[in-house]
C-alpha cells in the first residue's frame, strides 16, 4: 500500500503536516513554559509571533509610530516579510502549503468528500459564491482599519487559528472557537470555507496572485477540456476555461497540474510566462 | 519556466526556514520583547529606563535602583502607592511617594540575623507583583521580604510553589506598629472574590487605569473626549496609538501628573 494516493502532490502533504506539528508543539511549549518544563530546541514563543498576519495588521502603527500592535512581536513582520517574497514569485502558495488552519480543513473535508461525494465542494451555487468569495476583502479591510484605530489586535478575539492550537488553554476566546467549530463543521460540506469567504490573511495573498511570476499555466493545443482540474479544485477555479489562472482564491496546491491530476503530460503546468 | 512540486516545496521551506535562521544571525529574530536587563547602566534613572523601554511597552524590576522612589515604581509598573507602602510598612510620617529604595535603614529597627530589607527586596516584590521577568542575583540571595508583602502576594500575584515556599522561608515578621491608612483586609479581598457583574465591573476598572502604556487610543476608547485630552496634554493628539508616556517624555511634560489629570477624567465616566 502507497503512503500517498497516486498523482498526489505528497510534498504539500508532507509540509502541511510538518507545519501542522511545528505550530502545535510552539503552542504547547508556550503553556509549558508557565510550568518551568520546555521542549528541547524547540520555539516557546507565542502564536502571536509566529503568525505572518501579525505583521500585516501592524504596518500601519509601525509606519506611524513605529512601534507594533499589542502583542505582536518584530518575528511577525519578518515572517511577513518572507511569505510576501514567497507571494510575489507563486502567489497564495503559503495558504496551499504551510497555513495549519488550511490544512485542517482540507484534511475534515476529506471525511466531507466521503459523505457527500460529488455533491462535496459544490453545493453552493456559482452565481451566487462568486460574490461570496469578495466577503474576506470587507474581512480585511474591517481588521486593518479597527487594529490601525485602536493598536490592538482587533481579529484577535474571532481568530480561528489562535483557537485551534489554544483551545485547551483557555486563553481562546468564546467566539474564536466558535468561529472554529463552525468553519470545521462548514469544512465537511464546502472545501476551505474559512479561506474561501472570511480569511484576511488570505484575501491579501490572493492579489498576489494576479501578477506573481508563476502561475497555472494551461496549454490550449494539448487540453482535452475534460474539466476534471475544475472539479478537483479545492476553490473551485475553472481552469479548463483559462489560459493562464490569474485567480484571487487560487491556493498554488498544484492539484489541477499534470503532475496530479491532469491526464495529459505537459498541459496545465505551474510556470512563468512564455514556458514551453 | 517550469518548476514542478518538489522544487516549490523545497524552496518554500527553504524560503521560511532560512529566513527565519538568516534573521537570526542578524539578530532580528525577536519572538519576545524581553530585553537583557543589564543593557540598562546602572547610573541611569528609572524614568530613562522607561522611555528606553517604552518602545516596547516593558520596564523590568532589574532596572530599579537604590535611588528611585516608590512614586516612580508605583508609576512606572502601575503598582498602587497605598500597595508598595502598605508592602514596606512604611510609618505614617513618611511620604511614600518620595521615599527611596536606599532609606530602609533609616525606618527599621535592627532586624534578626542576616534578615535585611533593601533594594533588592523591592525587585523581588515587583517582579512577583507584576509577573515580569526577572533572576535574583548571586548577591541578591536571601531575598528577605516583610509578612505584608508576602500576604499581598499570596493574594494578588500568580506565584509557582517554588516561589511561595521561598517567600514563606524568606519572610520578615515585623513587629513594629503598621499605620491605619493602610488598605484593609476587606479592599484586598474585594479583588479575589466571586464572578459575575461584580468583578467584570472591577476588571473593567482595572483596564481603565492611566499607566505607562496607555496610548492616546485607549483614552479615547474609554470615553474621554479629544477636547479633554488635548486640554490636559496642552497640545493637540498627535497619532492616537502614540503612548502618553512617550508623548510626555518627547515634550518635556510631567507624565505623573498627566496621568493624574487625564486619571481624573477617566474615573468621571464611572464604570
Amino acid at each position: 500500500m502507497k503512503l500517498f494516493p497516486r498523482n498526489k502532490i505528497w510534498l504539500r502533504t508532507v509540509l502541511q503536516i510538518f507545519f501542522f506539528i511545528l505550530i502545535a508543539l510552539i503552542a504547547v511549549n508556550h503553556v509549558l513554559e508557565d510550568s518551568g518544563v520546555k521542549i528541547p530546541l524547540l520555539s516557546n514563543a507565542s502564536l502571536h509571533a509566529v503568525c505572518p498576519f501579525g505583521g500585516v495588521v501592524s504596518l500601519y502603527q509601525f509606519a506611524a509610530v513605529g512601534t507594533f500592535t499589542q502583542k505582536i512581536q518584530q518575528s511577525s513582520f519578518i515572517l511577513m516579510i518572507l511569505v510576501f517574497i514567497l507571494a510575489f514569485l507563486f502567489g497564495s502558495v503559503f495558504c496551499g502549503w504551510v497555513c495549519p488552519l488550511g490544512s485542517i480543513q482540507e484534511w475534515v473535508g476529506k471525511l466531507g468528500k466521503r459523505l457527500f461525494k460529488k455533491r462535496y465542494n459544490h453545493f453552493i451555487p456559482w452565481r451566487i459564491d462568486q460574490y461570496l468569495r469578495y466577503l474576506r476583502y470587507i474581512m480585511l479591510i474591517w481588521v486593518l482599519y479597527a487594529t490601525a484605530m485602536t493598536g490592538k489586535l482587533a481579529f484577535g478575539d474571532i481568530d480561528p487559528y489562535y483557537a485551534l492550537f489554544n483551545f485547551w488553554t483557555g486563553e481562546a476566546s468564546f467566539t474564536g472557537l466558535a468561529v472554529l467549530g463552525v468553519t470545521l463543521l462548514a469544512s465537511l460540506a464546502v472545501e476551505r470555507p474559512w479561506c474561501k469567504y472570511a480569511c484576511p490573511y488570505g484575501a491579501i495573498l490572493g492579489i498576489t496572485n494576479l501578477f506573481s511570476v508563476f502561475s497555472i499555466r494551461r496549454r490550449e493545443s494539448t487540453c482535452k477540456s475534460c474539466d476534471i482540474c475544475f472539479h478537483d479544485c479545492p476553490m473551485n477555479i475553472p481552469v479548463h476555461a483559462v489560459k493562464v489562472v490569474r485567480d484571487h482564491q487560487c491556493i498554488g496546491c498544484l492539484e489541477c497540474t499534470s503532475e496530479a491530476i491532469c491526464p495529459i503530460e505537459n498541459t496545465v503546468v505551474f510556470a512563468t510566462k512564455g514556458s514551453r | 519556466m517550469k518548476i514542478r512540486s518538489k522544487t516549490l516545496g523545497t524552496i518554500i521551506a527553504f524560503v521560511i526556514f532560512g529566513g527565519i535562521l538568516g534573521a537570526s544571525t542578524l539578530g532580528l529574530w525577536k519572538t519576545e520583547s524581553v530585553r537583557n536587563p543589564n543593557s540598562i547602566q546602572r547610573n541611569k534613572s528609572i524614568g530613562e529606563a522607561a522611555r528606553e523601554n517604552a518602545v516596547t511597552g516593558d520596564y523590568y524590576p532589574a532596572d530599579i535602583r537604590g535611588n528611585h522612589r516608590f512614586g516612580e515604581i508605583s508609576e512606572i509598573f502601575n503598582i498602587p502607592l497605598e500597595i508598595l507602602s502598605h508592602a514596606f510598612a512604611l510609618p505614617p510620617d513618611v511620604d511614600p511617594a518620595n521615599f527611596k529604595n536606599q532609606d530602609f535603614d533609616s525606618i527599621y529597627p535592627s532586624f534578626e540575623g542576616e534578615q535585611e530589607i533593601g533594594n533588592g527586596s523591592v525587585k523581588w516584590f515587583v517582579a512577583l507583583y507584576t509577573g515580569l521577568p526577572f533572576e535574583l542575583e548571586d548577591e541578591e540571595e536571601d531575598t528577605y521580604l516583610l509578612r505584608p508583602a508576602v500576604e499581598i502576594l499570596k493574594k494578588h500575584a500568580s506565584l509557582t510553589a517554588e516561589q511561595i515556599a521561598y517567600l514563606d522561608a524568606y519572610t520578615i515578621e515585623i513587629e513594629f506598629e503598621i499605620p491605619d491608612s493602610y488598605p484593609s483586609e476587606d479592599e484586598f479581598q474585594s479583588s479575589d472574590e466571586g464572578a459575575g457583574d461584580g468583578e467584570e465591573t472591577k476588571l473593567k476598572q482595572d483596564e481603565m487605569i492611566v499607566a505607562g502604556k496607555t496610548t492616546f487610543a485607549d483614552l479615547l476608547d474609554w470615553g474621554v473626549s479629544a477636547e479633554k485630552i488635548e486640554t490636559i496634554i496642552g497640545g493637540g493628539i498627535p497619532n492616537r496609538l502614540i503612548l502618553v508616556y512617550d508623548y510626555c517624555a518627547e515634550n518635556g511634560l510631567p507624565f505623573g501628573q498627566i496621568k493624574t489629570e487625564l486619571q481624573i477624567e477617566v474615573d468621571t465616566l464611572g464604570p
